[in-house]
């Protein structure tokens, strides 16, 4: 369970980004959260995660976001970043995905043991002693999601999942994503896979939250999406 | 345009000229590194007027592109960068050093050519030596190794990540440079005005993708140091290798070995 | 300014490297201590952006050719010197390796000559001072960084620039590989460079101009307090003025007077047999001091490399006839096994 109370952050004086949001999120369920740009929705992730610092309270599992509690609360989210050129930084696919439980400590067995396990999961064992630089847009989102499965996160935030990939990889991703078991946050302007992978949707705009419900309510709201600069999904065009 | 995105196809290309399989490939990338050195070292080493004895010594590269199968072209197009400047200082000997050196029936070498031709070979040698090393080892094998001779881990990290932006941040550039040419027709290069900007933005939006790299390493519980994976274990085969070519090449330096051959004909 | 392999002697290239290393060295223990220090993605991104931005074409109004930026200064600018010394190596290797641009052994010595200077002297003689000092106060804050930014990188352009390129004349004749006397090689290197190291700092001026006007806090020293440097820029100047002319005044009076002159200054006559001790004797030649007696042992120590010839020595090392004849042979042997392959391809292919 997340607890969001009340988080106020902003770059600049006098103009707040996120402006008091305020949101409880179940274990397993599937978050879509949409808005148009500069809505907030990458900001939000990262003060989730620690990595920018605002006001208000962010807790998961019971644990409270603090500058102590950073490691135990980042063990249990992933972040899918919205460039995956930034979250594989190794030069090799095998080097990123033991990068963070060598961190942690983990055994080498146990890290291999569960290399392993993720590889295989999502279909992806040939990229395994692959160059960073050399695979494609497609491969390496793949790999970016392996790397975050290895820590065996309870919760997964991703930032624009199907940006940039071809009709045949953005399949793959949407499948792969709700196969998934984790709870899952997934911002982005993909609308239709929204619809195909989360039952519920917030909608974010000004840094607040304007809409939160199920996505049969906030999908079908022609007038809704339009006021907040954005559309039907193209299924129901 | 031209420029940058063939800088990147070039970069491309060695890049998987050293994930071939050859017999050369497969050696250990620390042996073929100290080969590699050893080879430069000795051929920079034989004297000024040294022509023949330091001829034996094309016989490395020469086996080794035949040996590996890459292309002698590649290795050509590389010659551009330093070849001009040493054949420019080279190109000044055969006019102060005018003593004779060689006579061959009727045809009188001064000393001046003489080392003139000795410094272009070696020139080409050293630079197919180092051709040669990057041709059949991948640059971060090629870092891998340097940290087991004790190269500070920091350098090796920032070689490492380096390279792994590297085609990234050309491509951006190119990308930006077309962009540019597209709307500025009739221009080599960026005009005056655009200096500061179009290099300045490049830079920016490096600086924010260096920030969220380093957030996503945070967020994997980053340290400070890397732990990046070990090359193989050396061979038999690879301690050979090292052994006995850098024998080989001081013998080489030591004795010339065209003149042995030559005096029994002659 | 990138050197090639074949332009340095062993010892000189060896020499250049401990130079380097020890920079590097000292760097890295710098960094570690710093708690400013910028992170290591920081640096890897901005060494992959300087080394692309190298192949940035600038053109030069006016004329039809192209300048390009000063790494050195716009590493140390950024980073600051310890961290842009550091990635100046990373894009020295890679230029090294992948486009044959600088020679392997020869990386020792490019690193000092162009990321050395270009990252310390430019920064702590050059830049620091300049952006410290009260200079174009009249001009209001912004301006007067703005001006002072400009001042600094085209000074350190240049004046980096002509020690790296003065390095490289030193270099190659310490090596004894070309005939040019040191003093038409400097009159060739230093004026070239003169103009490239304007050029590039009018660039490099530009970017970080464009950098301090978006993100001034990404600028080494460009929110220091006006007169706030320790040292000024008068005496700054001074102790450049005084360092060249004494190089230059000294060293100009072996060339002038001798052409091999730096080789007889610190080498003695080699013509006199002095291959052992490279004329390191007291009594009769040379230099002598606790340095040279050094430089003598290092010498002998590196002297398993024999038949070593300088300027001006008719040592045994030459070639004969025969010699001639063998290395047709050996050229011969050459193409035969480059035949020898082509044939078992053909035959496997077959």
């Amino acid at each position: 369970m997340i607890e969001l109370k009340n988080l106020r952050f902003e770059y600049e004086k006098g103009f707040p980004v996120i402006d008091g949001v305020s949101l409880e999120i179940k274990d397993g369920e599937s978050v879509g959260i949409i808005g148009p740009n500069g809505a907030g929705k990458s900001t939000l992730f990262m003060l989730m995660l620690g990595l920018l610092s605002g006001s208000g309270s962010i807790s998961a599992d019971g644990i409270e976001l603090s500058k102590k509690t950073l490691p135990q609360i980042r063990e249990k989210m992933g972040l899918l970043m919205q460039n995956s050129d930034d979250q594989m930084f190794m030069p090799t696919v095998y080097e990123d995905l033991v990068f963070a439980p060598k961190n942690y400590g983990l055994s080498d067995a146990e890290t291999e043991e569960r290399v392993k396990r993720v590889l295989s999961g999502l279909g992806i064992g040939y990229l395994r002693n692959r160059h960073n630089h050399k695979i494609s847009g497609g491969e390496k989102r793949l790999a970016a999601i392996a790397t975050l499965l290895v820590m065996e996160p309870s919760v997964l935030l991703m930032d624009e999942p199907t940006n940039a990939l071809d009709p045949a990889n953005r399949r793959l991703v949407i499948n792969t994503v709700k196969a998934l078991p984790q709870t899952k946050l997934i911002a982005s302007h993909d609308l239709d896979m929204v619809w195909d992978c989360c039952e519920r949707v917030v909608l974010l705009s000004g840094g607040r939250v304007a809409a939160d419900g199920p996505r049969e309510e906030i999908l079908r709201d022609r007038e809704l999406l339009e006021a907040n600069h954005l559309e039907l999904p193209l299924k129901f065009q | 345009m031209s420029e940058i995105s063939g800088q990147l196809t070039q970069l491309r290309q060695t890049d998987s000229l050293s994930s071939g399989n050859s017999a050369i490939h497969r050696l250990h990338p620390l042996a073929k590194l100290v080969v590699t050195i050893v080879y430069i070292v000795c051929t920079v080493s034989f004297g000024k007027y040294e022509f023949s004895g330091l001829v034996p010594m094309v016989l490395y590269p020469v086996l080794l592109f035949q040996i590996t199968g890459i292309p002698f072209a590649a290795f050509i197009k590389k010659m551009r960068y330093v070849l001009p400047l040493v054949c420019a200082i080279g190109l000044f000997n055969p006019l102060f050093d005018k003593d004779p050196l060689i006579v061959l029936g009727g045809l009188v070498i001064s000393g001046g050519t003489v080392s003139l031709i000795t410094l272009v070979i070696k020139g080409i040698l050293c630079l197919s030596a180092s051709f040669l090393l990057i041709a059949t080892t991948p640059f971060d094998d090629i870092c891998r190794a340097l940290r087991i001779v004790r190269v500070p881990s920091l350098i090796v990290s920032l070689m490492m990540l380096t390279y792994r932006y590297v085609a990234v941040l050309i491509g951006e550039a190119s990308v930006m440079t077309d962009a540019y040419k597209l709307r500025a027709p009739g221009q080599k290069g960026i005009e005056f005005k655009a200096w500061g900007a179009f290099l300045g933005q490049l830079l920016l939006r490096s600086m924010d993708k260096a920030d969220r790299i380093y957030g996503g390493m945070q967020l994997r519980g980053f340290d400070g140091s890397f732990s990046f994976a070990s090359l193989r274990k050396a061979r038999l085969s690879d301690w050979l290798y090292a052994i006995i070519l850098s024998a080989v090449f001081i013998l080489l330096l030591r004795f010339d070995l065209s003149e042995l051959i030559g005096s029994l004909f002659v | 300014m990138h050197m090639a392999d074949a332009l340095l002697a062993p010892a000189v290239a060896a020499a250049m490297y401990v130079a380097s290393g020890t920079a590097a060295g000292t760097s890295i223990h710098t960094l570690r201590k710093d708690e400013q220090a910028p992170s290591v993605p920081t640096m890897a991104v901005t060494s992959a952006l300087v080394f692309a931005g190298q192949m940035i074409n600038f053109t030069i109004p006016g004329t039809g050719s192209s300048g390009h930026i000063c790494g050195g200064m716009l590493l140390s600018a950024l980073l600051g010197p310890q961290a842009g010394f550091l990635s100046m190596i990373v894009i020295l290797a890679i230029q090294c390796l992948f486009f044959a641009d600088g020679g392997l052994m020869a990386l020792g010595a490019n690193v000092w000559n162009m990321a050395f200077y270009g990252c310390f002297v430019g920064y702590y003689l050059i830049w620091r001072p300049i952006m410290r000092s009260s200079m174009f106060s009249s001009k209001g804050e912004n301006a007067a960084t703005r001006a002072k930014i400009v001042l600094a990188a085209i000074l350190g352009c240049i004046i980096t620039l002509q020690l790296g390129a003065f390095s490289v004349v030193i270099e190659t004749q310490l090596s004894g590989i070309t005939e040019l006397p040191f003093g038409a090689f400097a009159a060739l290197m230093q004026p070239i460079h003169l103009a490239i190291g304007l050029v590039e700092g009018i660039v490099t001026a530009a970017v970080l101009v464009f950098v301090y006007n978006s993100r001034p806090e990404l600028v080494r020293e460009a929110k220091a307090a006006p007169g706030s440097g320790k040292r000024s820029v008068k005496t700054v100047v001074v102790i450049i003025a005084a360092a060249a002319l004494v190089i230059g005044g000294g060293l100009s009076l072996f060339a002038s007077s001798n052409p091999d002159g730096l080789e007889w200054a610190l080498f003695g006559n080699a013509e006199e047999g002095y291959s052992e001790n490279m004329g390191l004797d007291e009594d009769d030649f040379g230099v002598s001091s606790s340095v040279a007696d050094k430089a003598g042992e290092i010498q002998e120590a590196t002297s398993f490399l024999p038949d070593y010839a300088f300027a001006g020595s008719d040592s045994a090392a030459g070639t004969s006839v025969s010699g001639i004849v063998g290395s047709a042979i050996v050229a011969g042997i050459a193409l035969a096994i480059c035949a020898a392959f082509g044939f078992r391809k053909k035959q496997k292919k077959a």
